[in-house]
């Protein structure tokens, strides 16, 4: 009875007209942002972030919640349209969407991106909402040596898979652990590394770290590039005239888009995996059970439904660690739970309890959002498809000017839009130096709950660190860990040999 | 032999870094409000500089063992910096800086545009329709979304006040 409640309230308070609105409104930014060629859909969620934190929470997390997904599909236009993926996942949709464009077949590539990105987002969804309540049930549990086991084990996934080395994508996660610290303590009130900056006493904000990480470095990134690009006007294909996606072809790829939904959420739901690691497994199980697997990277839509559909799973597949253990899935998902914090939603294991009725609502609105998703990106991709043909050297200091504004906002601090920068050049840097940014920022986000968790058990334990593998659930997280890293390891020798081979 | 310079930099920068946190940061910036009686009964672990100590120890480990895959690999160098490019990266994060400090003296609506401009000439663009109307219009658009939408009213300048 007690769930109805809290279905019925959550409905009440966040399923109003207002909140649908707010989720296409978020839907159309973030598709619109992540068609921009050079964002991703991590660095459009960034940049688009600090506008939710003007926003009631009843308007706020529809907002984000429509981000999120619109951002991931909005990756694909430039994929198909300019061969220019904004990140590594859509590589995949670029593979076989470009050629498709070339033969004058962009508005079905595009179509056939939407409906199997709203089919696996959807499927993804479905299972969030299955297991997230008895996967939190079993979380609250747990005590606070298995959950600080839990952070760590969770912590080397990301770091352990995330990237082209374990050695690095630990170091990024130590990295951010690191800045995670400063700030007061939470047990003893001490003052820690704020080099008596007062404003460094609350800690590094969010904004500033995650705009700055993910996109003032990126914006460095593009910077780099020759005159040559940045100032001439990409060739595109154009949708005008391009025949529309017929439903024999939809028909054709069902099975595909099934099976890229089914493996897409549970790579998905694993921590650190990302979308990448999706997409190209999708890809590459519908290429070896395709009839046609001659047309792969050809201009194949089974291609394109393959890889978008795989994508768009992990987007709530990888909300289910970070809803229900406080454990982002991915980069993305940490800006969500930043933004979800600031709107007063501290996702956890006890998030059913404290804010049952926001789950429910939430639940409510990631469905709702994938029609929604559907029907803007549906009517409205040819418009947002323009912004393709804007010269780099015009949209490059347009989003920089739109980074610094959203970071002074956030506070109405210049001092965060300094930080900002400092941060950028320091993300730019580890870019150059391939050091993944998403565990950094994972662990960042989840360093002050990890803390309190190893603190609470070690009070517990008169400050004897035995405690962690005393107990079965928190050393068989350790172990588990530890079997990662190894794993984490072992893969490097073989893809040094492979480079060496090739 | 070949090695992967920039991994091998980076390593050591690590630990140099690491060298200098654990003597001179986390002894001089880590302030404990407690008294020193207290501080004596408190376990080691449960000190503000447990966490930060076990922390610096793993990445000292980390640094050492890509440091170590870096000087085994035969892989050529990763990182390809180009002397034009990067000038132009420096020049970019300069240029920001310097907006952010004129921006309380000039404001938003007033500065934005010549930082908008410069940096489109930067990039290489000449077509001056395009770097005034851009450099014009976006801080226009910015200014009127934030205050209509949210009524957030970016750096007016204290030059004008």
């Amino acid at each position: 009875m007690e769930i109805v409640d809290q279905i019925l309230q959550g409905m009440s308070l966040y399923f109003t007209m207002k909140a649908v609105l707010m989720v296409a409104i978020g839907v159309a930014a973030g598709i619109l942002v992540g068609a921009i060629p050079g964002i991703s859909g991590v660095m459009a969620t960034a940049i688009l972030v600090p506008f939710s934190f003007f926003m009631p929470p009843t308007e706020g997390i529809p907002f984000l919640l429509g981000l999120h997904k619109g951002a991931l599909f909005g990756d694909s236009i430039p994929a198909i349209l300019i061969n220019t993926p904004g990140q590594p996942a859509a590589a995949a949709t670029a593979l076989d969407g470009y050629p498709l464009a070339q033969q004058g077949k962009a508005k079905s590539a595009i179509q056939m991106a939407l409906v199997s990105s709203t089919i696996g987002d959807t499927f993804s969804d479905i299972v969030l909402i299955l297991a997230a309540l008895p996967l939190a049930l079993l979380a609250l549990k747990f005590g606070p040596a298995e959950f600080f086991a839990l952070m760590v084990m969770g912590l080397t996934i990301i770091g352990g898979i995330t990237g082209s080395s374990a050695a690095k994508g630990i170091l990024s996660a130590l990295i951010g652990l690191m800045i995670g610290l400063i700030g007061f303590d939470a047990v003893t009130g001490a003052e820690r590394y704020t080099f008596g900056i007062p404003s460094l006493q609350g800690g590094i904000g969010t904004i500033p770290l995650m705009i700055g990480l993910f996109a003032i470095s990126e914006v460095l990134m593009q910077a780099e590039k020759k005159n040559s690009i940045l100032s001439v006007r990409p060739k595109t294909a154009h949708l005008k005239g391009g025949k529309n996606l017929e439903l024999k072809e939809l028909r054709f790829s069902a099975r595909t888009i099934l099976r890229s939904s089914i493996l897409g959420t549970i790579i998905g739901a694993i921590p650190g995996t990302g979308a990448a690691i999706a997409t190209f497994i999708g890809y590459g199980a519908a290429k070896r059970a395709s009839k046609k697997p001659e047309e792969f990277g050809k201009g194949s839509l089974e291609g394109v439904a393959a890889s978008e559909a795989a994508n768009s799973a992990v987007a709530g597949a990888d909300l289910i660690p970070t809803l229900t253990l406080g454990i982002p899935g991915s980069a993305t998902a940490a800006i969500l739970m930043g933004a979800f914090l600031a709107q007063g939603l501290r996702p956890g294991p006890d998030l059913f309890e404290s804010s049952g009725s926001t789950m429910y609502a939430i639940f409510a609105l990631l469905l709702i959002g994938n029609p929604i998703m559907m029907v803007i990106g549906w009517i409205l991709t040819p418009v947002f498809a323009r912004v393709v043909t804007i010269r780099q050297a015009l949209l490059v200091p347009g989003v920089l000017i739109l980074c610094l504004m959203g970071v002074y906002v956030f506070q109405g601090s210049l001092g965060d839009i300094k930080l900002a920068l400092i941060v950028g050049v320091f993300g730019y840097f580890l870019r150059k130096v391939d050091i993944p940014l998403a565990p950094l920022v994972i662990a960042f986000i989840i360093t002050p709950i990890a803390e309190r968790s190893m603190k609470q058990a070690l009070i517990l334990s008169d400050g004897d660190f035995s405690v962690f593998i005393t107990r079965p659930i928190s050393a068989g997280f350790l172990l588990l860990a530890v079997a990662i890293l190894v794993f984490g390891f072992r893969r490097n020798p073989t893809r040094s040999q492979n480079d060496h081979d090739s | 032999m070949k090695f992967r310079t920039t991994e091998i930099a980076t390593g050591v920068s690590f630990l140099i870094f690491s060298l200098v946190y654990v003597f001179y940061i986390t002894p001089n910036f880590v302030t404990n409000p407690l008294n020193d009686a207290s501080m004596q009964t408190m376990a080691w672990t449960l000190r503000p500089e447990a966490l930060p100590s076990l922390n610096i120890g793993v990445f000292v480990v980390f640094s050492l063992v890509m440091t170590y895959q870096a000087i085994r690999s035969r892989n050529e160098t990763l990182l390809d910096l180009n002397i034009r490019s990067f000038g132009k990266v420096i020049f970019v994060v300069i240029w920001s800086f310097i907006y952010t400090f004129l921006l309380p003296i000039f404001g938003f609506l007033l500065i934005s545009p010549v930082f908008m401009a410069v940096l489109i000439l930067a990039f290489g663009l000449r077509n001056w329709m395009f770097v005034l109307g851009v450099s014009i219009l976006m801080p226009v658009f910015l200014d009127t979304v934030f205050f209509q939408t949210f009524q957030i009213i970016l750096p007016e300048g204290a030059l004008w006040k």
